[in-house]
């Protein structure tokens, strides 16, 4: 499987989209595996970081030779959206479980909840969700750029590389797509 | 305007806004509101916000639950958590023994293992740091490593509450704050003598606890955690150490040192004292604090504290304060014990090391020891005398002191001036250069820098120095060849240009050299943004540019002054305006550029520079005519741009600048040539444009621009030979144009222009071989052809695909369904 993905990345990464279709499921499945894998060690004290999460689906993922940068970057792109699926599935579910105890669901680790500036209410990663799928009907790049560094924990530097972008233009990005988030939510939730 | 149109305006603004240099934004913000009055609420409220989002972390820490607090580290029970620093969460836990319960700190520090060196460097400091035992340190107990591969350092807990609070709270008065600060300087005197700077000296880590003992924590802790930052150096700056008590060296990432920790002593004090920072650093604004803390000299702490304070600070404690923040570690006192020396002076009426040199003040404090003395007009008067000879000698030292600097600043000077302006350009096109590039474009920073530091208040100096930096940010961004890598540096080195020069703006206002200057800038950030793909941006630069030349421009202002800029700004502009796709304003700026232009010119026909403005004026307005159809007047335009230039066709053009826009109008005229069906014209004015290109890449084969121009030109001819029939001719200009296209990229596989003409010499290859129609030439028809979709497709996916490539990649399909699939 392994070499199966690098080749997909490959063709990915060349414009194929098609290619991205194949990906997704592939590294989604290994993603949810390797998540649920750490959450047991999570009970033995260990943390859950995205990166930490990602790196390791990344060498597990892709053969030992393959050091290719650009590769690794694209596959951390592709990934930070999964993440970003894995974890707002997981807040939903445990959203359901609310309702419904019992259901035995997996738990990765309590999604932390989001203080607006200056305000004193949270908004939760759902209402973050929504807003950032709406950021990114209007600003694809942009909402991109929020995926990769909050939910794929992505440096700028890397999402620079990534993007293609200056990493000046890619932190200003960042700054001002935050700024509207912070505004939409503040609108949104009074 | 729908919701995306309105954001995207409001935030090319609002990006804009951020390659300024704070105290420029607000300007520019409200010139934009005056421009845009619609989305005024919007890009003020979104300015607010940005502001907030950056003080609050917004979004700045993971999206999953801090991580819980392990059970133990080693033996240590964790029985709560401390905080979270910049330095990661520190733990309360117990050693429990059987015996007694020791309460410690636990410091988990660094995200993964690190590598061998960096553990052997950790383990070897640690031993240093837990040999440091005096009763103001508090000590480093132990380190170890946690199951995660994590070093975790487990020092002595100090309960007690940060040295300013403890003062404030308790009202402590000057002499007994003094008194405290001396116990600080005696923990820290000891750790330089165990040769251990601390590096992050601040309150937060002068704890005092009930029993009025304060103890520095965190010693050395700062460079211990180094070899795990790595990254960026502002980075490390940012995290490391606090903005707000960092030296000009540290913040400049130079070599730190004891009298760095002196510094830092310095700012407690000053608190301590005045009862605020001299500098109140914003942490999102990495540049303005450094700018601030290495240039301006903060007010003396008795002119910012209260009145009744004022009195007592005056003086002395001034000047000790003053000597340990001087922003050049010489200045400063060579070492703690000395500043500790000109406290307890102070508090036992001796006189203090930092007033020496003053002779009235010498007899001012030799009076008040003796108050009440009698032999004082005797002593007086020999004070006087040898005080005379004393002044007479130290004024001596002084003047030599003093030319010493300042023949070192001109040296520093005339070295940066010479690495930026001279041996930069020397090297700049040598092929694989570029490492030796980046290498004299870091010194001359450093050089700049720390002329920064000692320029003081000479406003030629200060114009000088924002040259220098403009120019270094000219460098960095790619203006003078290839990019050197991340444009972040050049917009820091613009900001600085800026800064300056909108300092001496605000100073001055009656001088109008200063807001040229600073329209110059706005022309230049507009090229910059540009470069970097911020059309937008670029396009709000060019406008600020505009207006701030008119505004001088007034008559009576300053006539004359600066003919044909305003041209060049306004066929910026229209370039700017034409990416957008604003083809209105597009043609409005370009009318507006050959309008300025053509009056400059008609003054100076002789000027070269006006001339090469005027023909690109020209061009630009030829390009918008052409973009409406009306392709006789573009060619018409075209002939004037010429004529610009060239008092006749084919006359040899030197100029390197005026070669380039002269290459820009014969393929344009080619161009518009081949859409009129003038296929003869087209070939001719393709091969003079090709002609002219090889020429310049003769004088200079290792010319980047001249490679592509040459590849553009070839591309040209070889279009049109292949559009009037003859595709085999049309064959070898497109495989020259490849072949040149294809050693650049090898070069610098990074370099876009080249990758983009690239595709293009590939699909016309492709086609010219098709056009021939014999079998044996169709693989690598083919084969070139898919190798110009792959690239057209993966550009167009990211957005920026030019409109002629694009559609050139709709017609590959077509020309394709010869081809056997996925071959």
């Amino acid at each position: 499987m392994a070499g199966e993905i690098t080749d997909l990345l490959h063709r990915w990464s060349r414009g194929d989209e098609a290619a991205l279709d194949h990906l997704v499921p592939l590294v989604y499945g290994e993603l949810r595996r390797i998540a649920r894998r750490s959450m047991r060690r999570e009970r033995s004290d260990h943390t859950l970081q995205p990166t930490a999460l990602l790196h390791e689906a990344f060498l597990r993922l892709t053969p030992q030779h393959d050091k290719d940068w650009q590769n690794r970057q694209h596959f951390f792109a592709v990934a930070a959206q999964l993440m970003r699926q894995v974890l707002v599935d997981h807040a939903r579910r445990r959203g359901a479980r609310k309702r419904n105890p019992g259901s035995a669901l997996i738990e990765l680790t309590k999604p932390i909840d989001v203080a607006l500036p200056g305000a004193t209410h949270q908004v939760d990663l759902l209402d973050l969700d929504r807003t950032l799928s709406e950021l990114q009907a209007i600003d694809e790049r942009r909402g991109r750029i929020v995926e990769m560094r909050f939910f794929g924990g992505l440096t700028i530097p890397e999402i620079s590389t990534v993007l293609g972008l200056p990493a000046w233009a890619v932190k200003k990005d960042w700054m001002l797509a935050k700024a509207w988030l912070a505004r939409r939510l503040r609108i949104a939730h009074g | 305007m729908d919701e995306a149109a309105r954001w995207a305006r409001v935030s090319a603004i609002l990006s804009a806004a951020l390659d300024r240099p704070e105290a420029q934004r607000a300007r520019f913000l409200a010139e934009s509101v005056q421009r845009e009055p619609a989305l005024r609420t919007e890009i003020l409220a979104m300015s607010e916000e940005l502001r907030s989002a950056s003080e609050s972390g917004f979004l700045e820490r993971p999206p999953l639950a801090a991580p819980r607090a392990p059970a133990r580290f080693g033996p240590y029970r964790v029985v709560g958590e401390l905080g979270a620093g910049g330095m990661g969460v520190v733990y309360l836990a117990d050693r429990d023994d059987g015996q007694f319960v020791r309460r410690v700190a636990v410091k988990r520090v660094g995200r993964g293992a690190p590598g061998v060196d960096a553990q052997r460097r950790f383990e070897g400091e640690r031993r240093i740091l837990a040999g440091l035992d005096h009763p103001n340190i508090a000590r480093l107990l132990d380190a170890g490593v946690d199951g995660d591969g994590v070093s975790y350092l487990v020092m002595e807990h100090v309960e007690g509450v940060p040295i300013t609070r403890y003062c404030d709270e308790g009202d402590l008065g000057v002499r007994q704050r003094l008194a405290l600060f001396l116990s600080v300087c005696a923990a820290v005197r000891y750790a330089h003598q165990n040769l251990v700077v601390h590096r992050d000296i601040k309150p937060a880590n002068i704890l005092v606890g009930a029993d009025g003992v304060p103890k520095l924590l965190d010693f050395g802790i700062a460079k211990l955690l180094e070899p795990d930052r790595g990254g960026e150096a502002t980075d490390t700056v940012n995290r490391a150490v606090t903005l707000d008590y960092a030296s000009p060296e540290q913040l400049l990432g130079k070599p730190i040192n004891t009298t760095s920790d002196v510094y830092s002593l310095g700012v407690v004090l000053y608190q301590l004292l005045a009862r605020r920072k001299p500098y109140e650093c914003d942490v999102q604004a990495l540049s303005e604090a450094v700018r601030s803390v290495c240039q301006e000299v903060p007010a003396l702490p008795s002119r910012v504290a209260s009145r009744r304070l004022r009195q007592v600070l005056e003086g002395d404690l001034d000047a000790i304060v003053a000597k340990a923040l001087e922003k050049s570690p010489a200045d400063r006192y060579v070492s703690v014990e000395d500043l500790a020396d000109d406290v307890a002076g102070y508090l036992e009426h001796r006189p203090v090391r930092a007033r020496r040199a003053s002779r009235l003040y010498l007899l001012g404090r030799f009076a008040r020891r003796h108050r009440g003395g009698v032999a004082i007009a005797t002593l007086g008067l020999i004070g006087l005398v040898a005080g005379t000879a004393a002044i007479a000698w130290q004024a001596r030292v002084a003047e030599r002191e003093r030319l010493r600097a300042e023949r070192r600043f001109e040296d520093v000077r005339k070295l940066a001036g010479w690495v930026i302006y001279e041996l930069h350009d020397a090297i700049a096109n040598l092929p694989g250069a570029t490492p030796a590039r980046r290498l004299l474009v870091a010194r001359a920073l450093e050089y700049l820098d720390s002329l920064a530091l000692e320029v003081g208040d000479d406003d030629a100096l200060q114009r000088e120095l924002a040259d220098a930096y403009r120019r270094l940010a000219w460098v960095q961004g790619g203006g003078a060849g290839a990019n050197l890598g991340d444009s972040t540096d050049a917009f820091e080195s613009h900001a600085k240009a800026m800064a300056i020069r909108g300092r001496l703006a605000a100073r001055s206002p009656a001088d109008a050299q200063d807001e040229v200057g600073l329209a110059l800038l706005e022309y230049d950030l507009g090229t910059l943004q540009r470069t970097v793909g911020q059309v937008a941006e670029a396009e709000l630069s060019f406008q600020s540019a505009a207006s701030r030349l008119e505004a001088v421009d007034r008559p009576g202002v300053m006539p004359g002054s600066a003919p044909g800029r305003l041209g060049a700004v306004y066929q910026r502009l229209a370039e700017a305006q034409a990416m957008q796709g604003k083809r209105d304003a597009a043609r409005r700026s370009a009318e507006r550029a050959v309008a300025e232009a053509e009056e400059a010119l008609s003054a100076q026909p002789d000027d070269s520079a006006l001339q090469t403005v005027a023909a690109a004026s020209l061009n630009q307005l030829a390009a918008e005519l052409a973009f409406g159809g009306e392709l006789p007047a573009a060619l018409e335009q075209l002939g004037r741009a010429r004529g610009a230039i060239q008092a006749s066709p084919g006359e040899p053009v030197r100029d390197a600048r005026q070669v380039r826009i002269l290459l820009f109008i014969l393929n344009a005229e080619s161009r518009f040539r081949a859409r009129l069906g003038d296929a003869k014209g087209a070939n001719e004015v393709a091969e003079d444009a090709l002609g002219t290109a090889e020429d310049s890449l003769g004088r200079d084969p290792s010319d980047r621009w001249s490679q592509m121009a040459v590849v553009a030109a070839a591309s040209q001819l070889g279009r049109c030979l292949t559009d009037s029939g003859d595709a085999p001719g049309a064959v070898p200009r497109f495989r020259r144009a490849l072949a040149i296209a294809e050693r650049a990229i090898s070069e610098d596989p990074d370099y876009e222009v080249a990758r983009r003409e690239a595709a293009s010499a590939r699909y016309g290859l492709g086609r010219a071989l098709l056009a021939q129609g014999a079998p044996s030439l169709e693989p690598e028809a083919c084969d070139v052809l898919r190798r110009a979709e792959a690239l057209w497709s993966q550009r167009q996916s990211e957005g920026r695909l030019p409109s002629a490539d694009a559609a050139d990649l709709e017609r590959i399909p077509g020309l394709l369904e010869l081809c056997p699939i996925g071959s």
